[in-house]
């Protein structure tokens, strides 16, 4: 955790339900059989860094549901971004997509889910971690990666890369470019590759009936509960690659989508794959949360995906 | 069976997949190494990574570098002249990896032997006979899918997956061999355990294998087994490289 010109700004009190330190990830290695790891919300993580003025791809924590507990060891600016988890400066409430200043010893803590999944919290430079293979994500279930290739744990010390106390004027993000509240969500899909391996009714099935993200979810997939999707030729295909996003679904007919840290080969038949657009979503789903599918093109996937990223661009911090 | 023509399709808004076929068979993965080849060689733009797999090279792309028609197009056009020719394995290896098939090292010996009739010896015999091919590596890091295994070894997976598996464990299923680099859940029959690393950070090659390696087993006892372990710190101690480089 520790790197040359790293200043120790963070102790663990509390490690929360599942916190690590992720990036924009490490593409390049799935065919080593090395997912991409990163961030689970890579939107959310962006914001928190250009809060600060860090690069996109500083490395920040990702807070999960249920938050840690951190004291300060000494002053800094920070910024919070993603998920509304109750954030709290000591006994002050603090809203997502802003930046804040801390002294020593003041205590940032998390409470009640409020909306989303995932929280990021970012320091000026970027945390400091191992750069391995470009990045310093945490690879939970390969252990490697981030604070000792594993979630925080109490007493851990996170340093940032950059002084802690930078003078970085308060900022806020735009209400359009925060979290929507919790609801329904719409994830746009490329059908394929193996949507010729459903009957009819099985696609009408998947394309018309609302899902659940089930409690069986982590970095890895999200289980899904709903509707049974019915397989015309059974849901064996032979090993294949697993792209981010791949909507699987096996021999019981529930959708499992494939994430950060899955298998980066698998062998059942994949129904349809999630536009990158849409990705960020459903690191922010809940358990409980609902969602639909709908196919869209790829060249309009494209677009959206595009305009997404244009309209945090033209945000700008304010002079 | 290998398709007459291959089939290519988008898997999700980044990645273009090629299928040659639909089994787990040298004869359906020569076309998906002899295009990795290819698309390696001509490295088209926008291209961001391949990965190689029994039947298909899944090919990542990234949008704002390249169109999907002209990525496509080109890609149409390797698969066509993959199929066509005979590769020539550059740099194919094979290597010898020690595996221990006693006690509880193979903690489903008897389950093996019981579904397929055969005796623990006999087991050993087959697994050891004759080089298998790694198609690919996948699951976790490093993981390696060898084959094809022999008919006669084929065993069903486990109604419920083990949870933890053990690092360096070797198992079966149908139609194939694999070795869990860590203590991952894993769901096939565990028929012995390899005492060498197969994948590692500080190492510039990563993992042990690479897709289009062969691999011989080559049974060693507990003993032999605790005395390799303990000095198998890095890839590649205790392995044999028998050919290639």
């Amino acid at each position: 955790m520790h790197e040359s010109g790293s200043i120790p700004v963070l102790e663990v009190l509390r490690p929360g339900a599942l916190s690590s330190l992720q990036d924009l990830g490490r593409p390049g290695y799935q065919s080593l059989g090395i997912a991409e790891a990163g961030a689970m919300d890579s939107f959310s993580l962006v914001q928190a860094n250009r809060l600060l003025g860090n690069p996109d791809a500083a490395a920040a924590l990702e807070i999960t549901l249920v938050g840690p507990k951190l004291r300060f060891l000494r002053a800094a600016v920070f910024a919070l971004s993603g998920a509304d988890l109750s954030a709290r400066l000591d006994d002050r409430p603090l809203a997502p997509g802003a930046v804040y200043g801390a002294q020593a010893n003041q205590v940032l803590s998390f409470g009640a889910r409020k909306k989303g999944m995932r929280a990021y919290l970012s320091v000026p430079g970027g945390f400091a971690a191992p750069m391995i293979l470009g990045s310093r994500s945490t690879y939970i279930y390969a252990g490697f990666g981030g604070a000792a290739g594993r979630t925080l744990q109490k007493g851990d010390v996170l340093s940032c890369l950059a002084e802690p106390k930078a003078d970085i004027a308060a900022s806020a993000l735009p209400e359009h470019l925060l979290l929507p509240s919790d609801g329904l969500r719409l994830l746009r899909v490329i059908m394929g590759p193996q949507e010729d391996r459903f009957s009819q009714s099985g696609i009408e099935t998947f394309l018309g009936s609302p899902y659940e993200v089930t409690s069986e979810s982590n970095r890895m997939g999200y289980r899904l509960d709903g509707p049974r999707i019915e397989h015309s030729d059974g849901p064996i295909v032979v090993s294949e690659a697993t792209p981010l996003g791949a909507v699987q679904v096996p021999g019981q007919g529930r959708p499992v989508l494939l994430l950060r840290e899955r298998g980066t080969t698998g062998g059942y038949t994949k129904i349809a794959c999630i536009i990158t657009a849409d990705m960020d979503l459903v690191g922010q789903a809940a358990p409980g949360t609902g969602i639909r599918f709908k196919p869209v093109e790829i060249e309009e996937a494209h677009r959206l995906q595009r305009e997404r990223w244009r309209f945090l661009d033209l945000w700008r911090l304010p002079s | 069976m290998l398709y007459k023509q291959p089939l290519i399709k988008p898997a999700g808004d980044r990645a273009l997949r090629v299928t040659f076929g639909d089994e787990r068979s040298l004869a359906v993965n020569r076309p998906v190494r002899a295009l990795s080849q290819l698309v390696s060689a001509q490295a088209p733009a926008g291209l961001t990574e391949m990965v190689p797999t029994y039947a298909s090279l899944t090919v990542h792309y990234d949008p704002e570098a390249t169109g999907l028609k002209t990525l496509r197009q080109g890609l149409e056009e390797m698969a066509q002249r993959a199929m066509a020719r005979e590769v020539t394995e550059t740099g194919s290896r094979l290597l010898g990896i020690p595996v221990c098939y006693e006690g509880d090292y193979a903690p489903d010996m008897d389950y093996i032997c019981k579904y397929t009739g055969l005796t623990s010896e006999q087991v050993v015999g087959l697994h050891t006979a004759e080089p298998y091919f790694v198609f690919q590596l996948g699951f976790t890091p490093g993981c390696p899918f060898v084959g094809p295994l022999q008919n006669e070894l084929h065993v069903p997976l486990m109604q419920s997956p083990r949870t933890h598996t053990t690092k360096g464990a070797v198992a079966i299923s149908v139609g194939q061999t694999v070795i869990y680099p860590r203590a991952t859940p894993g769901g096939m029959r565990i028929v012995g355990q390899t005492p060498v690393q197969l994948f590692q950070l500080d190492h510039p090659d990563l993992t042990l294998f690479k897709p289009g390696d062969r691999v011989l087993f080559k049974a060693v006892s507990a003993q032999d087994y605790e005395a390799i372990a303990s000095q198998a710190e890095n890839l590649f101690d205790g392995v044999e490289l028998i050919s290639g480089a």
